[in-house]
């Protein structure tokens, strides 16, 4: 009976598709936007419409937004009873 | 204890020994005993456990992952048609890689309803990634599915057992076992352990998008599971016979094999069939053993090559058919043997949807074998055109005549 | 419950792999604040299973188990029976919640047995459908919840099908609690989940889930397009329990007469999934078949409420 010359593979044990909770779980998503919310705090009246609407939870109960994460759909701008937030284009960084 | 049972309520007491703690299954001949008789054990208070009467297999087995998920020691039972019907699902049982048992009483596939004995059921399951135990008696079953759990749960291996036995000759016939008492079961069984399980303070997400560059070590992990599984099965196999009593062999189970030039590969009750036909054969002068399959996956290559490359014959027996290849048993048996040996190995296929192969029809060919006399493929020994068939083709017939079908 | 009493915590989280303005994620936050950290989770195949993000790691901040498309109810019903059990063994304290989250794919079409198993069943857990009207996850093929004279990439010139209504479905199968929610209504939406979570059995919730990519309308719009839904009676709120349905926020207010039906022109009209309906020309026919649909329900709706008024003890089936 031949003896196998090599390894098939090496040994790896338990591997199966469990994943770890993570924020940024496909990165930093700010680098989506194309348009960029901007907060006028003095129209603001923390209504908390915003951040209940914003679908990527990136503004926080106090009205602050995540840039790091914000994809800039838009809808809080377009849902903001009070007109505090506006789109503009995105200034990209280098 | 001593019983006189059904292999299908057999079943059930494996399920109740193994302490099993969820059950979803759905009904379906031959299998119907082993769920009604659960229900029993659980209506009578016997057995501490929750039976999911659930409306499809489909969903049977996504239950039974779904309770193994939450750490929970499950179990199903199935045959034929359900274990089709789940097919999308045993792929997803064995990918989560948690331990879970389930019994499929082999059984033939329609159309044309046919509830006895064929392999093709579990053949067309081999490649999910579960293991496979094949029983040839009613000790067998009720034995495996304890081991099933043992072997299941091992941290090694963390895949799923399909515990499988014969359709009518053993899920209906009445056989005696010895039944091992409870306490004398959980000093073999531990209680319920899997490397992983739905947890609310360590949340984890399972089974989501996964790309090219991390699935393959998935697959290979199983596939390193289930070559862990051999030992695994050896050991369970061993402690079983020490701790409960009643052995069945390992990977293998082999009869007169010590001093055979000629072996019958079978799988299945018709090893009794094997038995009696080796007997016959011997007192002919043939010195025939018998190696039964009893692990189709992970197969036991090794352990056949052993058995099988000093003789100079060996006929498998086969139980489905591989459509445009040959009997799969043969074609695996010969994959086991490549390059070892000069051993010439032969196939019947035979006793399909239930036909009955007698030891006689076994005897018979093996002879043939022996002296050079059959073809080395796959032979289909007990094919024979009857009345009834003839009856049919008369009909069709008059339908192209008609024009009806062309 | 006002938007100041939600709770902050996030279980859904930041930078996931979905669209810019997904109804899916969105929705999704509204429900995991009202059930909290006590939930056990099976995603369905659908965008959630993507956009939840790819493996090691997940948006999902809850114990969650991936299955397959027609496996919602069956699932709930095997992580339900093995919950009992730890709870019966001590291994657990108290049950979690099972929470089942499905496409409308998975629960209209492919998945509607298994749902319809657990619910005759009484399985003790929410099944929550996001209708995103179309198999989003598959690039947009029509699904029994796509409405009449929708586009999607198999009905290209309008689904010619009136949709299903699963959430009548579940009624009928005489389950403790069914709700209809809407994005636009997040404190609606809040209270029937919170609501849901009280109770024991089966509880199914649908979500109408307006999709920015396979509904063609700006991304910044998806509130927009479920508010409007809501207004021009496309899309109903309500809750069924005890045999009782009531009409909620938007719904009601147009039932009693406090506001009155958007014409549904304007829903379409916000939408690229309909602009076949009004380019080249209008297509006045469909337009007014699903205008006329719409103004039934809410005719007979609102003459049973003003019968109520006056006589208390009526209780009409409510219209499908
Ligand atoms: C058995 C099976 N058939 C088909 C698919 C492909 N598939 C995955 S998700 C999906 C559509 C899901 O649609 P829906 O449930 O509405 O969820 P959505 O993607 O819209 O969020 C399809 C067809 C599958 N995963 N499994
Ligand atoms: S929606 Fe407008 S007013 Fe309300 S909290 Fe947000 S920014 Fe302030
Ligand atoms: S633009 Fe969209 S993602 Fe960014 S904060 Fe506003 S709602 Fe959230
Ligand atoms: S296609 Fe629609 S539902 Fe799917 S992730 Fe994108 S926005 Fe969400
Ligand atoms: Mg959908």
């Amino acid at each position: 009976m031949p003896k196998r010359k090599r390894k098939a593979a090496e040994e790896i044990g338990f591997v199966t598709t469990l994943s770890v909770p993570s924020e940024g779980s496909v990165g930093l998503t700010g680098s989506w936007r194309i348009f960029v919310p901007v907060l006028d705090a003095e129209r603001c009246n923390k209504c908390l419409l915003c951040w209940i609407y914003c679908p990527e939870a990136c503004i926080g109960k106090d009205i602050r937004i995540d840039y790091d994460y914000c994809k800039g759909c838009g809808i809080c701008a377009e849902e903001c009873p009070r007109g505090a937030i506006t789109m503009v284009k995105e200034e990209k960084k280098q | 204890m001593r019983l006189v049972e059904t292999g299908n309520h057999v079943a059930a007491w494996g399920a109740r020994l193994a302490r099993v703690e969820v059950v979803s299954a759905y009904p379906i001949t031959p299998q119907t005993q082993v769920i009604e008789e659960i229900s029993r054990f659980i209506d009578e208070g016997e057995m501490d456990c929750e039976y999911i009467p659930v409306e499809s297999e489909h969903s049977a087995m996504a239950a039974m992952i779904a309770s193994a998920a939450m750490g929970v020691r499950s179990f199903s039972a199935t045959s034929a048609h359900g274990l089709a019907y789940m097919h999308e699902l045993l792929h997803w049982a064995a990918g989560i890689r948690l331990p879970m048992v389930m019994v499929n009483v082999n059984r033939a596939l329609g159309p044309g309803w046919n509830i006895w004995c064929d392999h093709q059921d579990t053949l067309a399951a081999r490649d999910t990634g579960w293991i496979q135990i094949h029983c040839a008696s009613h000790q067998e079953i009720l034995d495996s599915i304890i081991q099933a759990y043992r072997i299941s749960e091992d941290p090694k291996v963390n895949l799923p057992v399909m515990v499988c036995y014969d359709a009518i000759f053993l899920s209906h016939n009445y056989m005696q076992v010895e039944v091992p008492d409870q306490e004398t079961v959980d000093r073999f069984l531990p209680p319920f352990r899997s490397l992983w399980s739905l947890d609310l303070e360590h949340p984890l997400t399972h089974g989501s998008v996964i790309y090219p560059d991390d699935y393959e070590e998935v697959r290979y992990s199983m596939f390193q599971g289930l070559e862990n599984a051999r030992e695994v099965i050896k050991t369970a196999a061993e402690e079983y016979r020490e701790k409960v009593g009643g052995y069945h062999g390992d990977l293998v189970d082999a009869y007169r094999m010590e001093d055979a030039d000629h072996a019958l590969v079978a799988m299945g009750s018709v090893a009794s069939e094997a038995r009696v036909a080796v007997d016959m054969l011997r007192e002919r002068g043939y010195a025939f053993g018998l190696v039964r399959v009893r692990s189709y996956r992970p197969f036991p290559a090794e352990e056949l090559a052993a058995f099988l490359a000093p003789l100079r014959t060996a006929m498998v027996i086969d139980r489905s058919i591989s459509f445009g290849m040959e009997g799969p048993l043969f074609s695996e048996v010969k994959a086991a043997l490549y390059g070892r040996g000069g051993v010439s190995v032969y196939d019947i296929v035979t006793g399909l949807g239930g036909r009955d192969i007698t030891y006689e029809l076994i005897a018979e060919n093996a002879v043939a074998a022996a002296e050079g006399g059959l073809e080395p493929r796959t032979t289909w020994p007990s094919v024979r055109i009857n009345e009834h068939h003839l009856l049919s083709k008369r009909g069709v017939e008059g339908l192209r005549g008609k024009g009806g079908a062309s | 419950m006002r938007l100041k009493d939600f709770p902050e915590e996030e279980l859904f989280l930041q930078g996931s792999a979905a669209c810019q303005g997904c109804p899916g994620s969105a929705a999704i936050r509204v429900a995991f604040k009202a059930l909290g950290r006590n939930t056990i989770l099976s995603v369905i195949a659908s965008c959630t299973s993507v956009f939840q993000s790819p493996f090691p790691v997940s948006a999902l901040d809850l114990p969650t188990l991936n299955m397959a498309f027609a496996t919602g109810g069956a699932t709930a019903s095997g992580l339900s029976a093995a919950a009992d059990r730890l709870v019966a063994k001590g291994v657990l304290k108290e049950k979690p919640t099972i929470l089942v989250w499905a496409g409308d794919g998975g629960t209209y079409d492919i998945g509607i047995q298994a749902l319809s198993g657990a619910a005759e069943r009484n399985t003790d857990f929410i099944y929550v459908c996001y209708n995103n009207e179309a198999y989003s996850n598959t690039g947009t093929q029509r699904s029994g919840a796509t409405p009449y004279a929708a586009w999607t990439t198999n009905t290209t010139r309008g689904k010619g099908e009136w949709r299903k209504d699963v959430a009548q479905i579940m009624v009928a199968h005489g389950i403790p609690y069914v709700a209809t929610a809407s994005l636009a209504y997040p404190t609606d939406m809040f209270r029937k989940f919170a609501r849901a979570k009280e109770i024991k059995g089966t509880r199914y919730i649908e979500i109408q889930a307006p999709c920015p990519p396979g509904w063609k309308f700006p991304s910044s719009h998806t509130i927009k397009v479920a508010r409007l839904a809501v207004q021009s009676g496309m899309w109903m709120l309500y809750e069924h329990e005890n045999g009782k349905t009531t009409y909620t926020a938007g719904t009601q207010r147009i039932i009693q007469g406090q506001s009155k039906l958007v014409p549904v022109e304007e829903y379409l009209r916000a939408q690229g999934r309909f602009g076949h309906l009004f380019h080249p020309e209008r297509d006045e026919k469909r337009i007014g078949e699903i205008q006329e649909r719409i103004n039934h329900v809410f005719e007979t709706l609102q003459f049973t409420h003003k019968m109520k008024e006056h006589i208390m003890d009526i209780e009409l089936a409510p219209p499908r």
